[in-house]
């Protein structure tokens, strides 16, 4: 039996009050009779620590709208409603939901209930117009996480052999390509923003204290960070976590990374370009024992670009949407969704019966656990995120700082043995949470769930048998085929 | 000795009664709502130990060993009475019967309830809520126990329809010093002698009290007059025009200025007044035409304030503390001349009267006649003290009869009965109580302590002309007294602590009380800590202890009578408290989980009066009783 892979979440209030759905209001009437401290799940509600005769004043921001307090005060002196800023939080994509609950799950580590603000399935584009079925479900929180212990949520980063071949002594003879152990489908992506100015003395702060954390918090873990080479984020502050760090290097031709570093890591992104081949000779021969991740975004002909890189032997590639998970560099009118090219990709290697010569990190976009869990199914054998990991340092995506403004929550001052606790919080919640879906499809190993298109339903699938029915004939649903 | 009794009732009663000997705790239950300062001079109100019989076999066990070992008993329901009906003269033992307060049987089909007399009357409207039925009349002590007022007086809200008390209860079950329990009903002539007769003769039990269907409305009217003369010639003509109103009540003006004093808002018109309700549409109909002309009809939100208001007679607002009342039985006819008089004779002492009166039947009007002094100036209290037996005596010539004795009215037992019925008191005393336990040395005859000699001053012989005499010093006194300014700046805690009359109104939707059933929690009782506290007295941890069992719910303020800020005072004293002992933390800790695992307190929580309603002038009342039950 493998050691038991767990991640040790411990509650870390945030620093700064979040941004809630509600705002909750106890009236003068209050007698403290504590009921709603009782009946409320999230803990909005406490009596004061100092003096349990009175309650303290409600923690709104954790406050889930269930109504549960306003229908049972006896005094009927609660009262709930829409935060005013909560719904200016995010945009379309990133919903103010979706950046609320990973502060929660970074907060408290505890699996989000769908309560109030489950929007049901199919009620979106991408992942949410899919639905993982879930039929095996035996009242999965009932025996709870603790009955699912043994899911694996391991993957294995570079190209799997078909056999092993021995020699008559018993030697391995085929070259063993190196592969890497990630305990769960998820590193952490470069940032999409807050870093990219170096040479601005606050954005090194940055680069310390969010990076930091974000570096801790990937060993802690056993999982990896990719980290821009030209960031100033370096390994010397962090030799510790050195080993756990992926450098991408995206400025190939001036070749300006740095070697030291390249040693000292067990995998190295590199973007694409037309001559990537030979970079990543170069690195190869710095250190031969590294792997190596080409980054291709996806858009035109990424299928194409895929299956050149996978025969010219490259074990990992990083597909990547953009942050609100649609296709990039793509000339069509409708842009793909992150789900459809995965399955195309997937699909296609599958065809040419090379898939497992080549790791898929698949990212843009993943926002909650169920995505990973999707992204998986879709075709990839892990995911890579970012913006979460901001949220799990209570970033409010309000993007001041992209605009020169002060960050509201004054990110680059975070300490970072707090946000690497945050961070790890999160994503033991989003592990719990897939550990759920797997047990609930009856599965034990996450590897398994890999291209298994038939676990889930696609609301186009729906709409067609529907439509098909209807009006007898071939409906397209993608307009652009 | 009070160990060996303590040791021998337990081992009588085990779990089955409470025995209280903390000395702050019993020192709680040496008191009634009476201010009266000299009381521990002449009497030894401190008892001994109080019991709260939780079972009425365990009562009868108490009562046979204090019968045998001729130990003093004196009965308590919820010491909402003011002349020292509950207060121990002699020590003894005071029976807690709070305890004995169940609701025994329903009987829809001939509308009674059969209740054990330790009930509050709220409780038995909180119950009868989902119900068709309600009660007839009730005290507007609506927080007092059935018991109290079978002993007591018997009129109150609704008296002018339903009548006394007696008129409404089928049978009482009574038990005799003996530990006799005897079933009376209303047609043996043994009835009426527990009523009114403050627990001399025996214990009442249970009630079986006669109900009615629930008034579909409640429709008060307010009517303003020119004056008190005008007011009882409106009243006398609206019982001689037959009407059916459910209670008449007379209000002076300066009861009106008082509520708008206390609402800062000229509201009311400053004249006499009458409220009038009724409980249906074409009796209020014919009601207004009748007023029509004669006198003002006030706004319906405020007759319906007014109406809730009965609920909270003594709701005040004066720099001073001390209510002092006088409360007696008067012919309508005289009731002008009486107050004329007394009002007069209350002026020259420097006092501002205030005048209340239900009328209790086609030619009885029960009058209260109340005054605020502050029992923190002694002399000038006393002497304001003194005026209530003049007040007495005037009304007396008018007509008048003391409404309750216990034991400060003791001079005036033959006023309140005729000779022929006290001589036949006397012997049934003798008869059912021959070691005279029940209640001693009061209602029939006050025995005092130092071989009695003040106690000859409650003689009537003596009393009379001394009470004349203090008629003739005190204007003067009073006047002095008056003319001496304000005190300085208070706390509110110290502002409070002698304003509560420890009417025990807050008894009843105390929290706090319900789950501890401690005594020393109730609010009242936690102001008296409070002032012995100010006044340097030494207090115990563990008496300082229980204050802190407090949620600070502020329903005690919700419902005083006085309309103290309790809340702050409450958070004034636990920081006193603190800094002499430190918060008990444990003890806090503890009595939460208390009150959150108790299903007592969420169903009580959950009770109408939790939910709070508001008498502004746009929302009109109309649910009132719901405030304590319905
Ligand atoms: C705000 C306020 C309003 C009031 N309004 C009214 C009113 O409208 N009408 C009115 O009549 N009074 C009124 N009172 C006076 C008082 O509340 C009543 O007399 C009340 O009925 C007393 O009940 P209690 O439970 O407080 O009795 P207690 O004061 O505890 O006892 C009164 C007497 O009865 C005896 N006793 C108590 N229980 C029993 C029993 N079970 N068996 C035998 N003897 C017993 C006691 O020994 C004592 O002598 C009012 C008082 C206040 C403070
Ligand atoms: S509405 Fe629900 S989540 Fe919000 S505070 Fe009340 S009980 Fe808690
Ligand atoms: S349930 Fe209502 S009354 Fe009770 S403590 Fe909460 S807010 Fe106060
Ligand atoms: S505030 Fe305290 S004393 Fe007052 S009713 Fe509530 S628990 Fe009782
Ligand atoms: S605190 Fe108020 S309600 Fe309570 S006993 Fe005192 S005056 Fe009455």
């Amino acid at each position: 039996m493998p050691r038991k892979y767990s991640i040790e979440v411990i509650p870390t209030p945030p620093r700064h009050t979040p941004i809630g759905k509600f705002e909750i209001e106890r009236g003068a009437d209050c007698i403290n009779c504590g009921r709603c401290a009782i009946v409320c799940i999230y803990e909005v509600h406490k009596r004061q620590e100092e003096d349990l005769r009175s309650m303290a004043e409600p923690v709104e921001y954790r406050c889930k709208g269930c109504f549960s307090c306003i229908q049972e005060c006896p005094r009927a002196t609660l009262t709930i409603r829409e935060g005013t800023d909560y719904s200016r939080l995010g945009d379309s994509y990133w919903t103010p939901e979706i950046i609320n609950t990973n502060w929660y799950q970074a907060e408290t580590g505890k699996i989000p209930v769908s309560g109030a603000g489950y929007r049901g399935p199919f009620s979106g584009e991408g992942f949410d117009s899919m639905w993982t079925d879930m039929s095996e479900i035996v009242r999965p929180t009932r025996d709870g996480i603790h009955g699912r212990e043994y899911i694996s949520t391991v993957v294995e980063i570079g190209r799997k052999l078909p056999a092993i071949k021995f020699d008559s002594h018993g030697e391995i003879v085929s070259h063993i390509p190196p592969t890497l152990n990630v305990p769960l489908p998820i590193i952490f992506d470069t940032l999409p923003f807050g870093a990219a100015k170096h040479f601005d003395p606050t954005f090194l702060k940055f680069d310390e204290n969010v990076y930091g954390a974000m570096a801790k918090a990937a060993s802690d873990l056993g999982t990896f960070m990719i980290v821009n080479a030209g960031d100033g984020f370096k390994s010397e502050g962090h030799r510790g976590q050195s080993s756990h760090i992926i450098p991408h290097i995206s400025d190939l031709t001036s070749h300006s990374f740095d070697a030291d570093w390249i040693k000292a890591c067990k995998m190295v992104e590199l973007e694409y370009e037309e001559d990537v081949l030979s970079v990543v000779n170069e690195v190869k021969t710095l250190n031969p024992g590294s792997i190596i991740s080409v980054r291709v975004p996806f858009g035109d002909n990424v299928e194409g670009i895929v299956e050149e890189l996978t025969y010219a032997g490259i074990e990992v590639i990083h597909l990547y949407v953009d942050r609100n998970g649609k296709a990039v560099n793509q000339t069509r009118k409708k842009r793909l969704l992150i789900k459809d090219m995965t399955q195309k990709v997937h699909g296609h290697l599958v065809d040419l019966k090379i898939r497992d010569d080549v790791t898929l990190i698949v990212s843009g976009g993943i926002a909650m656990a169920e995505h990973v869990a999707k992204a998986i199914i879709c075709g990839a054998d892990l995911t890579a995120i970012d913006l979460p990991l901001l949220f799990a340092l209570e970033c409010r995506y309000c993007k001041d700082c992209q605009e020169d403004l002060a960050c509201p929550v004054e990110l680059k001052d975070v300490n970072p043995e707090w946000g690497a606790q945050r961070i790890i919080n999160l994503i033991g919640a989003w592990r719990n949470q897939l550990i759920e879906i797997l047990g609930a499809m009856g599965l034990r190993e996450v590897r398994r769930l890999r291209g298994e298109v038939g676990r889930a339903i696609f609301l186009e699938d729906i709409e067609k048998d529907t439509f098909d029915k209807v009006f007898a004939r071939r409906v397209s649903y993608d307009a652009n085929d | 000795m009070a160990e060996t009794v303590k040791t021998r009732i337990e081992e009588l009663v085990g779990d089955e009664a409470r025995v209280i000997d903390g000395d702050f705790e019993r020192e709680l239950y040496s008191m009634d709502i009476g201010e009266v300062p000299f009381a521990k001079q002449l009497f030894d109100t401190t008892p001994e130990l109080v019991i709260m019989p939780k079972s009425v076999a365990a009562l009868k066990k108490i009562v046979r060993f204090a019968n045998a070992e001729e130990v003093a008993l004196f009965p308590r329901g919820s010491a909402s009475s003011g002349l020292g009906g509950v207060v121990p003269t002699v020590k003894g033992i005071v029976l807690d019967l709070s305890s004995l307060n169940k609701i025994v049987e329903l009987n829809r089909e001939k509308e009674t309830i059969k209740v054990q007399t330790g009930v509050r009357w709220s409780a038995i409207e909180d119950f009868l809520c989902p119900e068709t039925l309600a009660l007839r009349a009730y005290p507007s002590s609506f927080f007092s126990s059935v018991g109290g007022w079978i002993a007591t007086g018997g009129y109150g809200i609704g008296s002018y329809r339903f009548g006394h008390l007696k008129d409404q209860i089928e049978s009482i079950e009574v038990m005799f010093p003996s530990g006799e329990v005897k079933s009376i009903n209303s047609k043996e002539k043994e009835f009426a002698r527990f009523f009114g007769t403050e627990g001399q003769f025996g214990i009442v039990l249970s009630a079986v009290l006669k109900l009615r269907k629930k008034p579909e409305k409640s429709l008060p009217h307010l009517i303003y007059l020119e004056s008190a003369e005008d007011a009882f010639v409106f009243i006398t003509g609206l019982i001689n025009a037959e009407l059916k109103p459910n209670h008449i009540k007379y209000m002076d003006a300066s009861h009106l200025e008082e509520a708008n004093t206390f609402w800062g808002e000229h509201l009311f018109r400053l004249k006499d007044a009458v409220l009038v309700e009724f409980e249906e549409e074409e009796e209020a109909t014919k009601f207004r035409d009748f007023a029509e002309g004669r006198g003002i009809l006030a706004d319906d939100y405020l007759s319906n304030y007014l109406w809730h208001e009965r609920l909270f007679p003594m709701k005040k607002r004066s720099d001073k503390p001390t209510p002092l009342a006088c409360e007696m039985v008067i012919p309508i006819a005289n009731a002008v001349s009486y107050l004329k008089e007394a009002k007069i004779f209350l002026k020259r002492c420097g006092l501002d009267v205030e005048v209340e009166s239900h009328i209790v039947g086609k030619d009885r009007a029960l009058l209260m006649l109340s005054y605020m002094s502050d029992v923190r100036v002694p002399k000038t209290y006393l002497t304001h003290m003194a005026l209530i037996p003049v007040l007495t005596r005037l009304g007396l010539k008018f007509g008048g009869v003391p409404y309750g004795i216990g034991i400060w009215n003791t001079p005036f037992i033959n006023d309140k009965y005729d000779t022929k019925t006290l001589e036949l008191y006397r012997a049934y005393k003798k008869e059912v109580d021959p070691n005279n336990i029940l209640n001693p040395n009061k209602f029939f005859a006050v025995k005092t302590k130092m071989s009695n000699i003040p106690g000859i001053l409650f003689k009537t012989r003596i009393f009379r002309p001394l009470i004349r005499i203090s008629a003739t010093v005190t204007p003067i006194l009073g006047k002095l007294a008056s003319s001496k300014g304000g005190l300085k700046e208070e706390s509110v805690l110290e502002k409070i602590v002698y304003s509560c009359i420890k009417c025990g109104s807050c008894a009843a939707v105390c929290p706090a009380y319900l789950v501890t059933n401690e005594e020393s929690v109730l609010p009242k009782n936690k102001l008296y800590l409070a002032k012995k506290l100010l006044a340097g007295d030494v207090i115990s941890k563990t008496d300082s202890d229980k204050i802190f069992l407090c949620t600070h719910c502020e329903m005690c303020r919700d419902v005083c009578q006085n309309d103290l800020d309790l809340v702050t005072a409450w958070t004034e004293l636990e920081k006193l408290l603190e800094s002499q002992f430190g918060t008990p933390e444990e003890a806090i800790t503890e009595f939460v989980s208390t009150l959150e695992s108790s299903e007592d307190y969420w169903r009580f929580v959950y009770k109408p009066f939790f939910q709070k309603e508001s008498f502004t002038k746009e929302i009109v009342n109309t649910d009132i009783l719901s405030f304590y039950g319905g």
